[in-house]
């Protein structure tokens, strides 16, 4: 077993700080490559622990955020490499090419901002499957079971919540002012 | 086998990836697609954008709601910094970084997360023990923008023009309806205040008139009505004086209209209601003078050698005006004769608003309701809401009247989302600061009702709708503000309307409870199927 570089303190505190600094855009990311969040949440946090490890790698001046997607790529692929194929994801290949082509997401933390008073506006039920989907993470059967819908009822619901959540997303935006709830 | 794609169905196949919905083989063939087609590749990162804020959305939202909850500090969490650094200096080797790094003040803004709080929710699957912090940090990151939500007061629903001429349906009201009746009639928006009788000077302005003949000398145009002496042969009408009431007059009746604030009436019968605290009108009938003390009354004068008042709300002053006795006070809830002898003899009477049934609605701003409405007896509540049960209607209570919310107000539908349950949205809250008028409809049925029934009609608003409370927690948050405060609202079990289809109670099938608001903003459509439960919805309508 190799030895742990030695860290320099000030680079490791500078890499954690960025990490902390550029960890929503990093999450959106992640979770655009891979739709399961408890999947994604660990391979940020294999990010991070990577990054710490090789934080003595990184030129302070240089492009931290280009940096720290490369890692978080690499994660992304061994994590996809480590799944016994139970659950239905994109294989690496297809996911290696959609990382390289990402396109910058910088309006995230603005959709987030808006998307709190959008979700507000939807009727109590469609609200409902939205919070279990996205607040709970349960998947459509488990939200058909505890709403006692069917699940084709629970996607019908929730796409049609997403296309609302877009659209009103998506006015918030051009009109730059956020929507109440 | 994916076809060959259009975009709809390239995004639904990207939908149903990100909701974990697609099977092995459906995912190779999408992967397929994006590995040969950029354009799906592109479609995939803004499917994909959405999923992600969402996904973050949701985090946060679910830190905030356990923020919220976790009032109460734990021993676990309660310890300094257990946030983040017992974890990353727990196993430094495993991190490759040095004990020291674990309290680098880059960690600051994680551990200025409210100590206490647990990130980790009891539904959502069990995580690795270094997770946790993960949420932690996005929520302290995210924060910022939670808070730079401004929240935009709701839209008000504005307290336009009242029509004469309701909609078409039958009802208690709708008897005395025709269609083609007066077109729309319009209130200033600001009428003048009291002024002298003098010939041609406006009074009022007619707010409801249906099936109405006047006789040709009644000075009634353009919807005005000015000083003089009206006959009303056939008819109900309403009108709003320039001193603040609403009178509503049914058919056959004479009278004198002298001031703004003074009605000399021969024969008929009349309620008025004062819309606001300076509001004031004195009714003569031979030698008694009805003068309101911010009230809701009615007087019926057909009898010609007796007088019956009766007062819904507030109270009366009753004077006999040639000779000058002692006023008597009738109180809500009370009524009074009085006997035309060469003067007039007042008797106490029990209370009596029969004779007011058909003008009541039209007093309290309903202009039109289906039959199956019936309205609650005018005045106050003699007794308590749960003791009207019918299987074959529904019941409809004015509560109060030119009230102003104080509070903002869950809502289920407004002027805006004008259908309940279909539309995606759920209308703002109902601010405060409104001024309104509230009226409850409610089916409640007898203690063995069996069966089901539908119960689909409307009622028409003299004012707009605003707002319409159907679920169980607006109708109670709003009880206090909006309610009347002698009824008992008090319920075991559900209140509000059905919003899912009933499915399997008690081996019946039904489709779920309905409410509309119609294009003219005045009127709600209802379509409830009815079993053995009770069912509400508050109406709240701009104040007159």
């Amino acid at each position: 077993m190799s030895e742990a570089p030695k860290q320099d303190p000030e680079r490791l505190a500078h890499v954690q700080e960025n990490f902390v600094r550029h960890m929503l855009a990093l999450r959106g990311f992640v979770l655009g490559l891979v739709p399961n969040r408890n999947l994604a949440d660990d391979i940020v946090q294999e990010t991070f622990l990577v990054a710490c490890q090789k934080a003595h790698t990184y030129q302070p001046g240089s492009n931290f955020r280009a940096w720290i997607f490369t890692i978080a790529r690499f994660q992304t692929m061994t994590a996809l490499r480590r799944k016994n194929g139970r659950e239905a994801l994109l294989s690496g290949d297809v996911v290696e090419l959609l990382a390289q082509e990402r396109p910058d997401d910088s309006a995230l933390a603005d959709r987030v901002a808006a998307l709190d008073g959008c979700v507000g506006r939807l009727a109590r039920t469609a609200r409902r499957a939205v919070i279990l989907r996205y607040s709970e993470n349960l998947g459509p059967s488990d939200i058909a079971r505890e709403l006692g819908w069917t699940v084709n009822a629970i996607n019908v619901a929730l796409s049609r919540a997403r296309i609302f959540l877009r659209q009103c997303v998506e006015h918030a935006l051009r009109s730059g002012r956020p929507t109440p709830p | 086998m994916m076809p060959p794609d259009n975009d709809s169905d390239l995004r639904r196949r990207l939908e149903a990836y990100f909701d974990g919905r697609l099977t092995p083989e459906e995912t190779e063939e999408l992967g397929r697609r994006l590995r040969e087609d950029p354009e799906a590749r592109r479609h995939y990162w803004d499917e994909a954008h959405w999923h992600s804020a969402l996904s973050v959305w949701g985090e946060q939202a679910l830190g905030q709601k356990e923020l919220q909850t976790e009032a109460a500090p734990c021993s676990e969490c309660s310890q300094p910094d257990a946030e983040i650094r017992p974890e990353m200096g727990s196993d430094p080797a495993s991190v490759g970084a040095p004990p020291e790094a674990a309290s680098a003040p880059a960690f600051e803004p994680a551990r200025a997360a409210e100590p206490g709080t647990q990130f980790e929710p009891v539904s959502v699957p069990a995580r690795n023990p270094l997770r946790w912090w993960l949420p932690a940090l996005a929520f302290a990151a995210c924060l910022a923008f939670v808070f730079m939500l401004a929240r935009r007061p709701a839209s008000r629903g504005s307290a336009e023009e009242a029509t004469f001429g309701g909609a078409a349906t039958s009802g208690s009201i709708a008897a005395v309806q025709q269609p083609g009746t007066p077109k729309d009639a319009t209130l200033p928006s600001a009428m003048p205040d009291s002024g002298a009788a003098h010939a041609g000077a406006t009074l009022a302005r007619l707010t409801y008139a249906a099936d109405v003949v006047w006789s040709a000398a009644s000075p009634v145009r353009d919807g005005s009505l000015d000083a003089g002496n009206y006959e009303l042969e056939r008819g109900i009408v309403r009108f709003e004086t320039t001193a603040g009431a609403v009178v509503t007059v049914a058919a056959p009746a004479r009278f004198r209209f002298v001031t703004a604030d003074r009605i000399e009436l021969s024969q008929g019968r009349i309620t008025a209601r004062m819309l606001r605290e300076e509001a004031n009108i004195t009714v003569r009938v031979a030698d008694m003078e009805v003068r309101d003390l911010g009230t809701a009354f009615g007087i019926d004068a057909n009898d010609g050698s007796r007088t019956l008042v009766s007062v819904f709300d507030g109270a009366v002053a009753v004077t006999d005006a040639v000779h000058k006795g002692t006023a008597k006070q009738v109180v809500e809830g009370q009524s009074l004769i009085g006997r035309h002898q060469g003067g007039t003899v007042f008797e106490s009477a029990a209370y009596s608003a029969e004779a007011f049934r058909d003008l009541w609605p039209l007093t309290v701003g309903i202009n039109d309701a289906s039959r199956l409405v019936e309205f609650l007896p005018p005045g106050p509540l003699l007794k308590p809401l749960r003791s009207y049960r019918a299987n074959d209607r529904l019941y409809l209570f004015p509560e109060q009247q030119n009230v102003s919310t104080s509070r903002h107000l869950p809502i289920d539908l407004s002027a805006e989302v004008r259908s309940w349950p279909e539309s995606q949205v759920s209308p703002y809250p109902l601010p405060p600061g409104v001024r309104v008028n509230s009226y409850l409809v409610f089916f409640q049925p007898e203690p063995a009702m069996h069966g089901v029934r539908r119960l689909n009609g409307s009622i028409t608003f003299q004012q707009k709708i605003i707002a319409v409370m159907c679920s169980d927690q607006g109708l109670t948050e709003s009880d206090a503000m909006l309610g009347d405060s002698k009824a008992d609202y008090s319920t075991r079990g559900r209140r509000g309307l059905e919003e899912l289809d009933k499915v399997n109670l008690k081996s019946t099938k039904l489709p779920h409870d309905s409410i509309r608001i119609g294009p003219d903003g005045r009127t709600i459509h209802f379509d409830f199927y009815v079993i053995d439960e009770r069912e509400q919805m508050r109406v709240i309508v701009a104040a007159d």
